[in-house]
Formats: structure tokens, sequence, C-alpha cells
């Protein structure tokens, strides 16, 4: 024998379902393409010398206090201290429009870059975060050829910046769809990579990060 | 009226030329660095071509029909009226247009390079084969270099201190910084030369034939002829106690029968009903279907029974996840009642039967009773034994997966929404086959349904994995609301694995477009393939 459950309480489980059907159905979709677009802006206005001093700046805060060296760094900690640092900076949504970049890409690193090549990075260099830019560069400097290949490229000189925003966008939404298979060591080869890290990668490559 | 032998020979002609035009066969080019071999071989295929063509063509003869213009319009005039005599080419001009013609698609199709193949193809024939030949040995290597000098001791990271102060004399040992050098690597060993038995390059044949029969002879006479003779007759007498199996595996091998033969009863309609076109086209084959399945499709309701066969295909078949298994082992019996698996136990053979199962399943179960007999012949006659098949359980096994809403949903995120899986054995033809089933109370495509899916169905097949929800560090979760950061706070999404039981993402719209789907579906295939395929085997 099965319970039935009383007239009441099923009113209010049909309002409930109701309410998050409604919600569902409401959900605004994400600003992608113009957050994008707002990022590519911070990162060129900073200029490399200012990208540099930021990257390095949080690169400080997620060791310091977000335990970076044990692990990947929770992400909210890593808005926090990104918050903290561009609260002096006098453009502050540019500096944290960067930030967010910055903060993805830290995120990132070990997806991008195997265990043996860190290792190796941190055996023969002197400064391991300048090497491991180094090498990050060239991982982006892949994925921006896919970019490329893709045509998404095309909407270059600046001018069009949210057509060049919506390729970002949509390379990284769709990129994640097919097969990445890297083999470990192999440089030009981009494994597969969520939405939020490929967008970073391109942004700060294509905006002229250090 | 022009014969209809004209038109054909004008019309082949410019058809032949157009083709080899087309194939760059007259380009100037081509044709200034075509070699003398090449040119040769050409005339020898468009002359032959022409000639054989010719037996049939008869130049000399008129044409029996004709093509006239009747009011400006052609028209084909057969069987010709006595005397009359429509316009012909002259037979050498017919052999002249066919030849241009056949001398066009000749040179494209062959070259200088092909050329050059059919004339060195007599001395490649003729060469001497190293399987009939001794050819002569290979250059012996140059002889060792004398070793060079050693390099001199790298100093090691962290001793210059130490190095200091021994060289100082204030140590009387540099301990673990004592200069260290690399062993010199040993000399190879040489390799055992093997005397060759095969005909020598300047053997006359005589001499070689005349060695083989020695050697024959000398062969026979150094066994027993007697104790030869009843070796071979028990070889001979094995192998007929055994050769209704011998005849069995040979005939599985011809016939292509299956190597495994798993079969899932799943109560819902067939998503691919056959239809009128299929009688004639044929099934797409599986291999082909499961080729290049989407990683997350979006699914409406009405869509439960291709979800489950999408879910199917990547748990078992998707290349992308690493090693598959062969879709064409498997069969999905759609339309299944809900208790087939409890009439599965109560009479396999009749159940199987009815659904065009038995057939396949005692096939493969014969074929390794045969591998396995064949491994006993092995083993009568002294040899080694080939590699025992897997067990029957491992190629043949029986599943239910049936929609049941009273079915009791499980505590755990880890094993979806269904409750576990029964167990048990049947035996076919004297084989321990498994039988699952598993109930689950509906198949929902929206939001996180398919993740039930997923989960129900590895459970299916593989039976639990680990509770790995407990080793892992919760996953932060993730706030779209606001301007900024949003990077930052969409990136924990590759932490929120829904087989662990962070599936709120997957009910909302805005975020499926970036969920990263191929993180977590690898992570979860892989685990399931790597229980999956440890139970299972091929013949």
């Amino acid at each position: 024998m099965t319970r039935r459950p009383p007239h009441a309480a099923r009113w209010c489980a049909a309002a409930l379902a109701g309410l998050a059907a409604a919600g569902a159905a409401t959900a605004q979709p994400l600003p992608r393409t113009e957050h994008i677009a707002r990022a590519l802006a911070a990162v060129r206005g900073l200029g490399p010398a200012g990208c540099a001093e930021l990257d390095r700046a949080l690169y400080d805060a997620a060791r310091t206090r977000c335990r970076a060296d044990a692990g990947p760094p929770a992400a909210s900690c890593l808005i926090e201290a990104a918050r903290t640092v561009c609260a002096g900076a006098t453009d502050h949504a540019r500096c944290e429009a960067a930030a967010d970049v910055i903060v993805a890409n830290l995120r990132g690193q070990t997806a991008l870059i195997d265990d043996a090549t860190r290792f190796r990075l941190v055996r023969a260099s002197a400064d391991y975060h300048a090497a491991l830019a180094a090498e990050l560069h060239r991982r982006y400097a892949a994925l921006a050829a896919e970019l490329v290949l893709m045509g998404g490229a095309r909407a270059e000189p600046p001018g069009n910046a949210a057509t060049f925003a919506r390729a970002i966008d949509e390379l990284c939404a769709r990129r994640d769809r097919a097969l990445h298979a890297c083999q470990a060591g192999d440089a030009a080869c981009v494994p597969s990579l969520p939405w939020s890290r490929c967008v970073a990668a391109l942004v700060w490559f294509i905006g002229g990060g250090p | 009226m022009i014969g209809v032998k004209s038109v054909a020979a004008a019309a082949l002609c410019a058809l032949l030329v157009a083709l080899g035009a087309a194939r760059h066969a007259l380009d100037p080019g081509t044709l200034r660095h075509l070699s003398a071999g090449a040119c040769l071989l050409t005339g020898l295929v468009a002359s032959l071509a022409v000639a054989l063509l010719g037996v049939a063509w008869r130049f000399d003869v008129r044409s029996r029909s004709a093509l006239a213009v009747v009011r400006g319009r052609p028209q084909l005039v057969e069987r010709l009226a006595e005397g009359a005599r429509p316009r012909e080419l002259p037979a050498m001009v017919q052999r002249t247009l066919l030849l241009v013609g056949f001398a066009g698609i000749a040179i494209a199709g062959l070259g200088n390079h092909a050329a050059a193949r059919i004339a060195q193809l007599p001395d490649e024939l003729a060469a001497p084969s190293p399987s009939q030949y001794c050819m002569p040995e290979p250059a012996a290597p140059a002889a060792p270099a004398a070793p060079a000098a050693a390099p001199p001791p790298v100093a090691q990271p962290g001793c210059a201190l130490v190095l200091r102060a021994y060289q100082l004399g204030y140590a009387k040992t540099l301990g673990a910084c004592a200069p260290r050098q690399a062993a010199p690597a040993a000399a190879p060993a040489p390799a055992r030369r093997e005397v060759c038995t095969r005909r020598q390059l300047d053997e006359p044949a005589l001499h070689y034939g005349f060695r083989r029969v020695a050697d024959a002879a000398r062969g026979a006479a150094s066994v027993d002829p007697a104790a030869a003779a009843g070796h071979r007759a028990t070889e001979a007498r094995a192998h007929l106690d055994f050769l209704d199996s011998l005849l069995a595996d040979i005939r599985h091998a011809i016939t292509g029968s299956p190597h495994a033969s798993h079969h899932l009863w799943v109560n819902l309609p067939d998503p691919h009903p056959r239809s009128v076109t299929d009688r004639f086209t044929g099934h797409e084959r599986c291999s082909q279907q499961y080729a290049d399945l989407p990683l997350w499709p979006a699914w409406r309701p009405g869509d439960e029974a291709r979800l489950v066969e999408h879910v199917l295909g990547q748990l078992l078949f998707a290349t992308r996840f690493g090693t598959t298994a062969s879709c064409s082992d498997y069969v999905i019996h759609w339309d299944a009642a809900p208790d087939t698996c409890r009439r599965l136990a109560a009479d396999p053979i009749a159940v199987l039967g009815r659904d065009g199962a038995l057939t396949a399943i005692r096939a493969v179960l014969d074929r390794r009773r045969r591998q396995l007999e064949i491994g006993a012949l092995a083993q009568v006659l002294g040899r080694p034994a080939p590699v025992a098949p897997p067990g029957a359980g491992a190629i043949a096994s029986l599943a239910c997966l049936i929609v049941d809403p009273a079915a009791r949903p499980a505590a755990g995120p880890a094993i979806g929404s269904a409750a576990g899986a029964t167990g048990t054995a049947i035996t076919v033809d004297g084989d321990a086959l498994s039988l699952r089933e598993l109930h689950v109370p509906a198949v929902r495509t929206g939001g996180d349904g398919p993740i039930d899916v997923y989960a129900a169905l590895a459970l299916l097949l593989a039976g639990p994995g680990g509770d790995l929800a407990a080793a892992v560090r919760a996953p932060e979760p993730v706030e779209t609301a606001g301007e900024d950061f949003l990077l930052a706070r969409l990136d924990p999404l590759i932490d929120a694995d829904p087989f662990r039981g962070a599936r709120a993402p997957l009910g909302r719209p805005e975020l499926i477009d970036v969920y990263p789907f191929e993180h977590h579906l690898h992570g979860f295939i892989e685990g399931f393939r790597r229980r999956y395929l440890a139970q299972r085997g091929r013949l």
C-alpha cells in the first residue's frame, strides 16, 4: 500500500515546483560576451607592465593568504585577495576586471601544465614564477592559434571588441565539447578546459599580458 | 548522315582527352618532362587498347546506323537501307582518334614514376630473396673508439661551502659532496652468428638440391622409424578425437560467430523503430552510430529511450574516454516486459529464445567450449597450450533496466536515484551467466536527470563503485549574481562533480553552456570502465 500525501502538502509541492520551473525559465543568461569584452579592455588598458605588477601581487597573495602552495587556491579566497589588491587602484573597475582574468589563470595553471613540466621548472629556473609564466604563454599561444583557425581573429583590429569577445566565448563554450587528449610534455596541445579558464587564457594572451 | 562509328570515335576521343586534361596529363610541363620509358609505355598501352577495341570495332566496315539531322534535331537512323552510304571517317582516322584518346588517359594514369617502377620490376623479381638465399652479412661495425677521457666531476648543488672548507683544510673528507663520476658504459656483447643453411648466392642449383636431400636423409636416419611412426599415429588419433572441436572452431572463425554476447532489456519503447526504408537499406552500423556522440545533448520529455541509449554508448563505446567495449557484442531489447528478469531467472532458455538472444549466446558459449577443447588437445600433444578463454560469465551476460514508478529511490547520490541492483546467476547449456536487474523510479530528461541514468547504468553493468565523494573536499558554491569576477566565480564548476553530489549547477540553465561536462564525464566513465572492463572479456 502506498501513502498518498494530504491535499495541502500536494498543493504546496505543486506551488514549489511551479516556482522552481518559473525560476528556471526566467533565469537570465550570463553576460558572458560583455564580461569578456570588459576583461579584454582592462588587460589592454593596464598594459604589460601594469599586468605584470598585478599578476605578481596576486601570485604572492595566493601563496601567502590562499595557501596556493598546498593545492589550487579557493576562488573565493582569490577574489577577496584581488579585491584587497585593487582597493587602492586608481581605476578600481579596470583593476578588478583584469584581476578576474589573473585569478582564473592562477586556478588553471595545474590543468595547463603537467606535474613533470612544473618539477622541471622548479629545478631549472631561478625565478619559478617567471618560468611558469613563459611556459603558460606557450600554451596560451596554442589556444590563440585555435581561435585564429576558427576565424575568430578576423574581428581584429579593435573597434569591434564585441564581435571579438563573442568569438572567444563561442570557441571556449564549444571547445570543451570536443576531444583534446594530450600526451605528456606536448606543449602544442592544450587539454580540455572549462569555459572560464579558456577565456582567461585567451584574454591574457590577446590583451597583451606579459 | 554520319556513321555512328565516326561519331563514337570522335566522342570517345574527346572524352578521354578531356579526362586526361583534367588530370593535367596534357599540360606542356607534364609532356615536356615525360621520360622515354613513360612515352614507350604510353604508346604500348594505347596501341594495345586500340588493337583490342579494333577487334570488335571493325574499322574497315562501315556503320550500319547513322546520325542524321532531321528538322534541325539529331536523330539516330538504324538499319540503313541497302546502298545507303553514310559519311564515314577513314579507318585510319578513327584509329588515330582512339589512339590519341587512350594515350591521353595512359599518360594521366602512368607517368614517369610508374614507368620507372615497371622497368625495375624484372630486376626486383630476379633479385635473390632473403628467405631463399643466404644474404651477405652486413659490414661489421667499426671498432669502438678508445674511451674518451673522463669528464671533470660536476660540482654538486649545495656543496660549495663543504668544498671550500675541504680546500682550506677545515674538513678532512668531502662526504656526500665527493665528486661522482658515471661508470663507463659496458661494451656490447658480440652477437652470435647463426649458421645459414639456405642456398648460397653462388651455389649451383644441383649442389643445393643434393645438400637438401642429404640433410633430409641424415634427419631420417637419426630417429627410430618405428617410434616416429608411432608418434605420428598418436598425433593423428588425438586429432581425430578432437576433430569435432577443430572443425567447429574453424566454422566459428569462418561464419564470424560473436566474440561476446551481452543483453540488456529495457522497458522503454524502441527509439529507432524500423521503417520501410530500413528494410531495404539496413540498419546503421553500431560503430558508426556511436562514433561521434555529443557530450551533453539537450533532451526533451519523450526522449527517455534515446537518453538511455546515449548513456550506454558513452559508458561503453565512446572512444574519447579511452578503451572501449565492442558495440557488436551488445544488444538492447527495447519494449521489454517489466518482469523480464524474473522470467529469465525462471526459464532462461524460453525467454532468450523468444527474444532472439539464445542463438548468439549459445554460439559464444560453444566457441568458448571449443577453445577450451583445443587447449586440451594441445596438452595431449605436449604442445604449449593457447591462452585460456575468459570465463563464461565474462563473455555473456544479461541485465534488465526497468523503469518502475514504484521503485524505491536510494539514499545516496553516488548511485543516483535508483535502488541497489539485484543479481543472480542463470545456467545456459551448463554455463553460469550473471543476471542483473535494476529498477529506477523514472528516467528524467531534464536537469540532472541524465546523471541518474549514468549512475544507474554504471551500477547495473559494473556494480557499485567506491564512494569517492567522501575523499573529495566539498566544492565551492557557484554564485553568478553580481557584476564582477564572473570568470573566477564560474571556475569552481570544475570541482562541482555531479557524480559526487554537486548537482545544483545542472538545474540552472544559464550554467549549462559553460559547465565542464567533459571533465566530469571523463572522470566518471574512466572509473566505470576500469571496473567494468575488468569483469568482461572477448573470445
